[in-house]
């Protein structure tokens, strides 16, 4: 056998066993990687296109999984309502405690039905120090969870700092609360 | 024709899409998660991706493209952090220790012919195929997939001693 014989030789060797390596990584991953609960991941944490949002939330008889779609966007609009209006709150008890803390400057009227929607009214800037320390735990994780949102980072760490948010935001409430 | 629902295209790839991620980056945890962001990216604008000639092809550019992001943030923590990495017991697909040994070899290729080498035999992708998969000239994919395989005959002592080129 000459030199040449032996290349050849040798490139259908390595062609062979890069080929065999690629099929047993094939076979590997099809018995190995279970691609259904990574599915409902995916549905679970996904916004579909927006135009379309019939068609792809649409549950079609051959595909049980589509059904998953509806559910979880409603979940998360839920979540996202649930913490723009926990941060309304927040602020707004925030402001109730600071008008306290100057004194009788700017009286605060009594909270009713009436004034459950607040005022859009600016805070004069100052220096407080008496912010309870959850509100502002709470503040901090709000602008992670938002900060996640935008960026449409929807993993576990996103459902983590929503429930670390509500735990101190429900702390900040119970402290702010006279 | 309409195109293929999402799930049917999901279920068929996704595993396929690991495979080649963790053929890539060895861990199969990162893979997963990679082929997640792929898979991501692709249902929320399926309208389109679905109705591309080849989605398959898609996924796979999108899949290396997130590769190679990963690579790059995972290197600039690493050099911020050096003591913060988290090692993985278990945390590959099982392969045979000769199969193994190739793909730890294909990992040290530079990254563009490690891509050109992994479509090739994994994907079972022909030369066009690659370089319409990711966007290159025909030309380079030929010319990476021979630097590829020169060095993995000499990683792997596939071949004589003696090798001309």
């Amino acid at each position: 056998m000459n030199f040449d014989d032996g290349l050849r030789a040798a490139d259908t060797a390595l062609d062979h066993r890069l080929y065999a390596a690629g099929n047993a990584l094939r076979e590997a991953s099809a018995t190995q990687v279970e691609a259904t609960s990574a599915l409902r991941v995916i549905l679970l944490h996904a916004d579909p296109a927006p135009e379309e949002p019939e068609q792809q939330a649409a549950p079609s008889p051959s595909s049980p999984a589509s059904s998953l779609l509806r559910r979880p966007q409603r979940r998360l609009a839920l979540a996202v309502n649930l913490l723009l209006v926990l941060a309304i709150g927040v602020g707004f008890l925030i402001g109730v405690q600071r008008g306290k803390d100057l004194g009788h400057l700017t009286p605060v009227p009594p909270p009713s039905a009436s004034t459950a929607v607040p005022s859009t009214r600016p805070i004069p800037a100052r220096t407080v120090t008496s912010v309870p320390e959850q509100c502002v735990k709470a503040a901090e994780l709000a602008d992670q969870v938002i900060s996640r949102l935008n960026r449409n980072v929807r993993d576990e760490r996103l459902f983590l700092a929503l429930r670390d948010y509500t735990i101190a935001s429900q702390a900040c409430r119970r402290e702010a609360s006279p | 024709m309409g195109h293929e629902p999402f799930d049917e295209f999901y279920l068929r790839e996704y595993p396929k899409v690991v495979g080649l991620l963790q053929g890539l980056l060895r861990s199969r945890l990162v893979a997963e998660e990679l082929a997640q962001e792929t898979f991501l990216v692709a249902y929320r604008d399926w309208a389109r991706v679905g109705g591309l000639d080849n989605p398959r092809a898609w996924v796979r550019k999108v899949a290396l493209n997130q590769r190679g992001s990963f690579l790059r943030a995972y290197l600039r923590q690493q050099a911020r952090e050096r003591d913060s990495v988290v090692q993985y017991a278990d945390d590959t697909i099982k392969l045979a220790d000769d199969h193994a040994e190739v793909w730890e070899a294909i990992r040290t290729l530079p990254s563009s012919q490690a891509q050109v080498i992994a479509l090739h035999y994994y994907e079972d992708y022909s030369v066009a195929q690659i370089a319409a998969a990711l966007g290159r000239a025909p030309g380079t994919i030929k010319a990476q997939l021979h630097q590829g395989r020169r060095k993995l005959a000499r990683r792997l002592g596939t071949g004589p001693d003696r090798r001309s080129t």
